[in-house]
């Protein structure tokens, strides 16, 4: 096992690392009577509370875009900024994250190439953010010897669930779980429910929100999402129970109640086949079986 | 993790802060940047609290905020204690109407302070007159590793005059009269000045908890004798917690008093000037942790290893404890070794590192000199190598133990004034009497053989009332036992 | 994209070669007392630095592992068969043979369960010439755990092997033909006490379809040997503590399977829905008023835990999730490659973004300095190109299982 370091405690000293993943997708934003623009705003004010609760509160953005998914912060540089100009008016810390997030925002939507070039505009990378995510946390967690820092990860979600992400995202959500990381999921706008990513949180012991009122979205985050892990242990936090386990199926990515499964390599099809789409394997199906369990 | 504060001694700001006026806590959250550190001051979930109502416009109750927490006792009694520090210093005020606000000019600046409005300067005005970028300037920019040295050489110049190594010259008229009055050291007889048993206890505590105490003494200090407002001084002291390291700030937009007081804080080590009379000041790591809350960044351990070449190596500790008591600190600093002999028996001096060993005979010393047990605890602990925390215990639990018993040694008598009930007629008189102070809960002492009874002086009276009573009925039956109670009073 | 390994063999022979290997480590009382300290070499200026990192990097040789898409069976089910004979109570492996199998057997259910989420496993015991079944076939580890648990373990007399495959066989040649069948064995004494000929038990589950391994813990015997080999398991003896985990451990992948004889099933499945009603309602698996459950997505009987069967309509019951636990072992992400210096031009590691060391500047007449620096420390995904420091290379074959380049731009995404 990679991480031995108990992660699973927490105490009131530990740092917190937040990783927060925006789903850009421009399309479901344009959708929306709240822009990006405006959602940015809020997500900013709500990174700059997180940091201001603790100074060694750390943060790190990715966004998931159409067709790529990119960190918007940190990014090492590769020269160094001249620009030091410092505005008295505002905590230094807050000030550079503020910059480079809109920065390295700007950049992305200017690079329309992208996105136009992939053919599932509905939906963003979210399996490639999170997988990035994880990575990060495995990075930070191992240079900290003594375990004092706490991750977890924050989704602002718009769009739909990619059924091409499905194993990926699953993936992403058990290594979640192993390594004790909570996925919170913010679903801001989208009137379909993120069955993958309502498994993510309900999986990590993370929570799962929608907003009726995308307005309302800094309030939200301040007041269900930047609770760090110390604090949700005595907090009664908003949250939807009730999970969707539903699968999709690998022929048609449909989300089905009940579906046929290849035993040698578990793919799920809606309906029967004669050979595994997937390891090409001759099947025959199971007649229903009378005495289903045999003593 | 056992992190100690000494309640008595004011070291804590948040103390401090905690018994000021309201109305001064209201003007002191005028600034941003003041707003932002006493935030981080407070508990985790008073500040979870503050956030989910900074934004809110809603009016809460009480009963409305305790929605938010659990029921059970840990989560009230945390939710209790986070509204009452909150109410302390005025940041949540409760209404007649039973409704709970945040104080308006904390809510507003602290709200500017996370978006970034506002023309406050209160993070402090850079010094950018464009000729610093030129190389020809005769002043260079001072690197990170100037302002250290320059952090590091005056704090410990305080704290060297404290032990009294005599290798340095006594520090400045302010330090000194900071000094004595914290009661730090007081002055001997004839020559000088002499550590007293807070100054021990000083000398244990993380560099940062020792800036504070020494800051809050100056502030004492400043605003009865040298007359200034203690708003401002706080101020500035937020203010400079909240710079960037390496960064040169002007001088244009302080106050008369606060340029008066970068004069002494640049004595001890918080600030950094090219010249006296420079337009400009360096915040040094000593000022720039101040609210951070973590502890020793600038640690006086042995930044001259060559073999560490980074800031991170000496931010940590250097100090190992083995189970049989050895003790290795790999510190070339006189300054540490003589801290560490306040409490351990040194043995050998190597050119990087010195053993010691920690015996009764040397805790017990410390302890006389009125250093606690939990003080020895935490200073090895907050020192303690980084090789000891990848254990789970940091500290062999044998050593944490025995020094705690090596304290207990020394309380072992308890003194309780009380009174001694003897002489009981019968057995059964004396567990009657025994039996009621028992139910009572005032018994300290008894003895079925002797047939005495100690009680405390709280419980005296309803015990003497009980055997009188007692005495009555027997006597109204006819019986003529009486008990006689000896009310002594005993040690 | 997928690639069959076809053999004539209904199992494929999984004797790892890594044994071999361990060989030449020799038994825990062979060793000789070690002098780490030797290994430590001063550089020029009496540091350790270099000695250390080299030691690190080799810590850290990455596993080259295969990653061709095999077919694995992935619905197991598995018997432990635990040795309980007066040989257990043997102090070569501390504390005890017995405390540490129990205690590996605890973590190897866990694991067994977290990997393999919809397989079954049983547990056997045998002492005294006979053998025990603690608990029949379940999909449940704590069923397993809690019997492991319970203090009535003793140990009594020699274990008997036959009985205790015998009886495992007679409960694994009822499972459906689209799970495998697995004996493992964990065994502590050098003989057995058997009532019949055990050649015809090894017959009876070579033809079957059982598959058995064992760990031995003492030395090794030719009768397991020679089981293991004709029904395709492993055989291995342990040299040390960790290595009796490492050989438990291995067991817990799902094996290579080959389809040509085996029967593969579609297995008609449910996956049903949760609920979290205010009343309490009875389920129908045990019949006991519970609020919160799943609802068969067949039947719409409530069944109180997944994964199961219907108890009305027979369903196969299992949540997305635990089908999806397995799905790595059937997409492996593919091995990365080191990049050379001469193609070192990226600054920083795609998904942890931790800046790459630039490539040093030979300086003429110090060349032999650099063997510290003979890799440039980035490692390249095949598909995607793009390049990951060590620590994300190794964290995303063993733990993500996702190439975070692939699922990040969109040329790889099909």
């Amino acid at each position: 096992m990679s991480v031995l370091k108990d992660t699973a405690t927490v105490n009131e000293e530990d740092a917190n690392l937040l990783v927060l993943i925006i789903d850009t997708n421009p399309i479901v934003w344009r959708k929306s009577n709240f822009s990006l623009k405006e959602a940015l705003r809020h997500i900013l004010v709500f990174i700059n509370a997180h940091l201001a609760l603790k100074h060694d509160n750390d943060v790190a953005i990715i966004a998931s875009h159409v067709g790529v998914s990119k960190f918007l912060y940190p990014i090492p540089m590769t020269h160094e900024n001249s620009d030091k100009t410092i505005f008295p008016n505002m905590y230094q810390k807050f000030r550079v994250i503020d910059e480079k997030v809109i920065a390295n925002m700007s950049a992305l939507f200017e690079d329309v190439d992208t996105p136009n070039n992939y053919p599932d505009k509905a939906s963003s990378m979210m399996a490639g953010a999170l997988s990035m995510a994880l990575c990060y946390i495995n990075r930070i967690t191992k240079a900290d010897e003594i375990g004092h820092v706490k991750s977890r990860i924050l989704i602002i979600s718009v769009s739909p669930d990619s059924p091409y992400q499905y194993i990926s995202i699953m993936n992403c959500i058990f290594s979640a779980q192993k390594l004790c990381i909570p996925i919170d999921v913010c679903k801001v706008y989208g009137s379909d429910t993120p069955v993958f990513l309502q498994q993510a949180s309900h999986i990590t012991g993370g929570k799962y929100l929608k907003l009726e009122m995308p307005q309302g979205l800094l309030q939200f985050l301040m007041i269900a999402f930047l609770p760090d892990r110390y604090n949700k242990k005595y907090l009664c936090l908003p949250g939807e129970e009730r999970v969707d386990f539903g699968a999709a199926c690998f022929c048609h990515k449909k989300i089905i109640d009940v579906g046929y499964v290849c035993s040698v390599c578990l793919s799920i099809f809606c309906r029967p086949l004669d050979e595994c789409s997937t390891c090409r394997t001759r099947l025959t199906l199971t007649s229903v079986r009378q005495n289903g369990r045999v003593i | 993790m056992p992190t100690v504060i000494v309640a008595h001694f004011k070291t804590n700001i948040y103390e401090y802060l905690e018994a000021l006026q309201k109305s001064t806590l209201d003007k002191l959250y005028e600034e941003p940047a003041t707003c932002l550190a006493i935030f981080r001051l407070l508990p985790s979930l008073a500040r979870q609290l503050v956030m989910s109502l900074l934004f809110s416009t809603q009016i809460m109750s009480k009963a409305d905020l305790r929605q938010w927490i659990k029921n059970d006792k840990e989560s009230l009694s945390k939710f209790e204690e986070a509204l009452d520090k909150l109410q302390k210093l005025h940041i949540m005020i409760e209404q007649e109407n039973k409704t709970i606000a945040l104080n308006s000019s904390f809510k507003q600046k602290f709200q500017e302070c996370l978006t970034g409005g506002g023309t406050h300067q209160s993070f402090g005005k850079l010094y950018n007159k464009p000729h610093r970028h030129s190389q020809s300037n005769s002043h260079k920019l001072p690197d990170i590793k100037t302002l250290d040295e320059h952090a590091k050489t005056k704090w410990e110049e305080i704290l060297h005059f404290m032990v009294g190594t005599d290798r340095m010259n006594s520090p400045g008229a302010s330090v000194l009269k900071v000094v004595t009055k914290a009661n730090l050291m007081r002055e001997k007889e004839g020559k000088g000045l002499e550590i007293t048993n807070k100054g021990f206890q000083f000398l244990l505590q993380d560099v940062n908890t020792q800036v504070w105490a020494f800051l809050i003494q100056y502030l004492d200090l400043a605003s009865e004798m040298l007359h200034m407002n203690v708003v401002e001084v706080l101020n500035f002291f937020f203010m400079l917690g909240s710079l960037e390291l390496g960064q040169d700030y002007s001088v244009e937009g302080l106050t008369d008093t606060q340029r008066q007081l970068l004069d002494d804080l640049t004595n001890y080590g918080l600030i950094y000037r090219p010249k006296k009379s420079s337009k400009r000041y360096y915040p040094t790591r000593l000022a720039t942790t101040l609210t951070s809350g973590n502890s020793a960044i600038v640690s006086n351990s042995s930044s001259n290893n060559p073999t560490d070449d980074d800031d991170s190596a000496t931010e940590q500790g250097f100090i190992i404890v083995e189970t049989n008591y050895k003790l290795y600190a790999y510190t070339s600093s006189q300054l540490q070794i003589s801290v560490l002999n306040l409490f351990c028996n040194l043995q050998f001096q190597f050119s990087n590192m010195v053993t010691a060993e920690l015996t009764r005979e040397s805790v017990r010393k410390a302890l006389k000199h009125g250093i606690t047990a939990s003080q020895i605890i935490s200073y090895l602990t907050s020192h303690a190598h980084p090789q000891m925390k990848k254990r789970p215990a940091l500290l062999p639990s044998t050593v944490v133990d025995q020094i705690q018993l090596w304290e207990m040694e020394l309380n072992r008598l308890v003194i309780t004034n009380s009174y001694l009930y003897k002489e009981f007629r019968t057995f059964a008189d004396y567990e009657v009497v025994l039996k009621h102070a028992n139910t009572l809960g005032v018994v300290v002492w008894s003895s079925d053989s002797k047939k005495m009874i100690g009680i405390t002086e709280a419980g005296h009276e309803r015990v003497k009332a009980f055997i009188k009573r007692k005495i009555v009925q027997r006597r109204s039956n006819g019986g003529d036992t009486t008990s006689s109670a000896g009310g002594t009073p005993a040690r | 994209m997928t690639k069959i390994i076809n053999s004539n063999e209904e199992l494929i022979d999984i004797d790892d070669e890594a044994q071999n290997a361990n060989q030449q480590i020799g038994y825990a009382w062979e060793e000789e007392y070690k002098r780490s300290w030797d290994v430590l070499q001063e550089d020029e200026d009496g540091g350790l630095k270099h000695t250390v990192e080299h030691l690190q990097s080799r810590k850290r040789k990455r596993l080259e592992r295969d990653t061709s898409i095999i077919k694995r069976g992935i619905i197991r089910h598995m018997f432990l068969i635990i040795d309980l004979s007066e040989a257990m109570l043997e102090k070569d492996l501390r504390p005890s043979r017995l405390d540490l199998t129990l205690s590996y057997a605890e973590q190897f259910i866990l694991e067994f369960f977290d990997q393999n989420p919809i397989s079954q496993l049983g547990v056997i015991v045998s002492k005294s010439g006979v053998a025990e079944k603690l608990m029949g076939l379940t999909g449940n580890p704590m069923d397993n755990i809690n019997v492991l648990k319970k203090k009535n373990i003793d140990t009594d007399g020699e274990p008997s092997l036959q009985n205790a495959l015998e009886m495992a066989r007679s409960s694994l040649i009822h499972v459906p033909a689209h799970g495998s069948r697995e004996i493992l064995i964990i065994m502590g004494s050098l003989t057995s006490c058997d009532p019949g000929d055990i050649n015809e038990t090894i017959d009876n589950l070579v033809s079957e379809n059982i598959r058995v391994s064992i760990v031995g813990l003492a030395a090794e015997v030719q009768i397991c040997k020679l089981m293991c080999k004709k029904t395709k398991g492993t055989y291995g003896v342990v040299l040390n503590e960790a290595h009796f985990k490492d050989l438990l451990f291995e067991i817990i992948p799902p094996p290579p399977v080959s389809i040509v004889k085996s029967k593969s099933e579609l297995v008609v499945m449910g996956f049903p829905r949760g609920v979290n009603e205010s009343m309490p309602s009875l389920c129908a698996c045990h019949s006991k008023p519970v609020s919160g459950g799943y609802i068969c997505a067949r039947c719409n009987s409530k069944i109180c835990d997944l994964p199961t069967d219907c108890p009305i309509c027979e369903l196969t019951l299992v949540s997305s999730p635990h089908l999806a636990r397995s799905y790595h072992h059937l997409f492996p992400v593919a091995n990365f490659e080191e990049v050379p210096w001469s193609s070192a031009f990226t600054t920083h590691c795609y998904s942890c973004q931790m800046p790459f060391q630039t490539q040093p500047q030979v300086v003429k007449g110090r060349s032999n300095n650099v063997t510290s620096i003979d890799s440039s420390g980035r490692y390249n995904c095949p598909k995607c190109k793009k390049h990951f420091c060590i620590e994300c290379d190794t964290f995303i074959h063993e733990v993500i299982h996702n190439c975070p380049g692939c699922l990040s731009t969109s040329e790889n995404s099909t």
